[in-house]
């Protein structure tokens, strides 16, 4: 085990109770990713890939075991922190891209920096107008959800996930919506992204073209990390 | 803060008819609390004028001993100078004039009712009171017609007289000897004072001294001296202005009592009120159904973004910024609602404040109330102010329960609500 890796999960446990039941959705994982990995997490519906997702993102916090993200122990830290941790580290592409429907195609790009409030306005414009040209949609900066196709919106989603230059990206079926043409064209964008700039990928699928790009597959089952294969 | 704003007002927006249906249920509570306030005022403030120019006057002149016997109208306890008391008032430029108030019985010579009478100086009363002016039928008092009266129609009629008939008034005498006499009825006062109407009998003060066989006295027999003040915008003002001019009489007349309308319409101005408290519990009651609105539409709102909260606690919001994000549709949500509230409110005021409501025909339920004519509405920016923020708080308050609840989901949840 690496505990100096971008991502360090050691013996990670997650149990959920329904009434007297125990299910043990991550059964002691240990997982390193190093910076700038382009990594699926496979398995079969139910083995535990949204949850290994969700608290790699920070969205869920583990039972038991000890995560390191980037030098830092997250287990012991309370909601607020973990909020900040995940604002400031971490950006999350969905299946069914989950734009803000108000918002304009500019605005959901600047989203996570106005959350962040970190950048002035002027560099604010300046990295939004980049991920959206990266992404292939300028010109449509001023367009609503609405009015875009599926590959369109999950093209915001990317890059909205990106314009925060986070330390990882996760990625939870981001295929799934789409037709397998724009999903080719999705991951090769994210393939290129991560090439150019570096950024770490993680996705959970299903899909065989996206498990072809990818340079390090885990393959999860009953919540426990079964396979690590990298290409 | 501006983008929770934007999100926020989008959001109201996006959802025009839930926004529209709030905000009319806000609008018509709020209008109705301005429109109730303004007829409200606008009925004080024509009871009190009305009493003021038919009855009490802005401002009585008493002595200390008549105040305290006054259901007794003591003739012996009546202003030791009156006329030197009315060039005090004349010096500060306030008009006014004596009455000479007695009790006496009125008869057609078959039946008699007994009556409030006031001995008055035909030539200064009209400057004090309306009563000259509001007759029905027949003159005014005047030195062309003497030993004659003027008497209330309802009076009038319940006797079966008319102007122009005779009357018998008898009277206890100061010195406590029944005397009576014979007048003419000069004329019939028709006023939005019922009091004057049912029991108003009024004779020239020279006539009423002989009745009651009053003694000769430096400036002149009379229990009181009434006075007009200037018109004030409101009611309110009306009652400030007169306390204040009392005050600054009542140095300059020691000895006297010195009653304004705040004081002599005093039993009518506690039921007032009253009445404040009930429309304050009207708004009350629609502001609360306009509340249940509010809650109602954010929790929808909460309800069909919960994805949206998701993706917005994994971009980093804490549940504070989702709490206050929902907490400012409401705002926003009250904001249209107040403003339209207002806006219609003020258009309502505006014309009672200009055009009034006639209460023609409504004389039978307004009974004993000193209410007569056109209605007119009072202009009361504290009222809309009041309706503004008390549409805001509410509004506030009612959307911190959905914001609440939005900031207590969990995002994993939220990202898998379907």
């Amino acid at each position: 085990m690496d505990s100096m890796a971008a991502l360090h999960l050691e013996n990670v446990t997650k149990v959920y109770r329904k009434g007297d039941n125990e299910v043990r959705a991550l059964d002691g994982v240990d997982l390193d990713i190093e910076a700038g990995e382009f990594l699926t997490v496979v398995g079969p519906s139910g083995s535990g890939k949204t949850t290994l997702l969700n608290i790699l993102g920070c969205l869920d916090s583990p039972t038991e075991g000890r995560m390191v993200y980037d030098g830092q122990e997250l287990r012991s830290l309370g909601e607020k922190s973990l909020s900040a941790y995940r604002r400031d580290r971490i950006s999350f592409v969905f299946q069914s891209y989950n734009l803000i429907p108000v918002l304009t195609v500019r605005e959901n790009v600047e989203l996570p920096l106005l959350i962040e409030r970190k950048v002035g306005e002027a560099e604010l414009r300046a990295r939004s107008a980049e991920m959206i040209a990266a992404v292939g949609l300028a010109g449509k900066e001023g367009r609503f959800p609405r009015e875009l196709s599926g590959g369109q919106e999950q093209r915001v989603a990317i890059a909205r996930a990106l314009v925060k230059r986070p330390l990882v990206v996760l990625a939870d079926e981001p295929s799934a919506n789409l037709d397998s043409r724009t999903a080719e064209e999705i991951v090769e964008l994210m393939r290129k992204i991560n090439a150019e700039r570096g950024t770490t990928f993680v996705f959970s699928t299903h899909d065989r073209l996206v498990m072809e790009h990818a340079r390090r597959i885990v393959t999860i089952r009953d919540g426990r990390v079964t396979g690590d294969e990298r290409k | 803060m501006g983008t929770l704003w934007k999100i926020a007002l989008r959001n109201t927006l996006r959802h025009k008819r839930r926004t529209i249906i709030t905000a009319v249920v806000m609008m018509a509570g709020i209008s109705v609390f301005i429109l109730f306030d303004s007829v409200i005022s606008g009925m004080d403030r024509m009871a009190v004028d009305n009493m003021s120019d038919y009855s009490l006057s802005s401002l009585k002149i008493r002595t200390p001993a008549y105040v305290d016997d006054l259901a007794a109208t003591p003739l012996d306890k009546s202003l030791p100078d009156a006329a030197a008391a009315l060039s005090v008032l004349g010096n500060e430029g306030i008009a006014a004039t004596p009455r000479l108030r007695f009790v006496a019985l009125v008869s057609n010579y078959s039946d008699q009712i007994p009556v409030i009478a006031d001995g008055v100086d035909p030539a200064s009363d009209p400057k004090v009171f309306k009563v000259a002016s509001s007759l029905a039928s027949g003159t005014w008092l005047g030195s062309s017609a003497p030993k004659s009266v003027v008497m209330g129609a309802v009076l009038a009629k319940e006797l079966g007289l008319k102007a122009g008939d005779s009357v018998l008034v008898s009277v206890q005498t100061v010195d406590d000897v029944t005397n009576a006499d014979e007048y003419l009825i000069a004329g019939l006062a028709q006023t939005p004072d019922p009091t004057v109407n049912e029991a108003g009998l009024f004779m020239s003060l020279d006539d009423a001294r002989a009745l009651v066989v009053a003694p000769s006295r430096p400036g002149g027999f009379a229990t009181e001296l009434d006075a007009a003040l200037p018109r004030a915008p409101n009611l309110n003002s009306a009652l400030a202005q007169g306390e204040r001019v009392a005050t600054s009489l009542r140095a300059s007349l020691p000895g006297l009592r010195v009653d304004p309308i705040g004081y002599l319409a005093q039993s009518y101005l506690s039921v007032r009120n009253a009445k404040s408290k009930y429309s304050f519990v009207l708004i009350l009651i629609v502001l609360f159904i306009a509340g249940v609105g509010i809650v109602n539409t954010i929790l929808m709102s909460v309800y069909s973004r919960i994805r949206e909260i998701g993706v917005l606690r994994a971009y980093g919001m804490t549940p504070r910024d989702i709490s206050r994000l929902f907490t400012l549709e409401g705002l926003a949500l009250g904001l249209f609602g107040s403003v339209l509230g207002v806006a219609l409110g003020a258009l309502f005021d505006l014309f009672m404040v200009l055009k009034g409501f006639s209460l023609e025909g409504y004389s039978s339920i307004m009974g004993a109330l000193p209410l007569g004519g056109v209605i007119y509405g009072e202009w009361n920016p504290g009222t809309m102010a009041f309706g503004f923020v008390f549409g805001m708080v509410v509004a506030l308050v009612a959307a911190r329960i959905p914001a609440r609840r939005a900031a207590k989901l969990e995002p994993t949840a939220a990202l898998r609500f379907q």
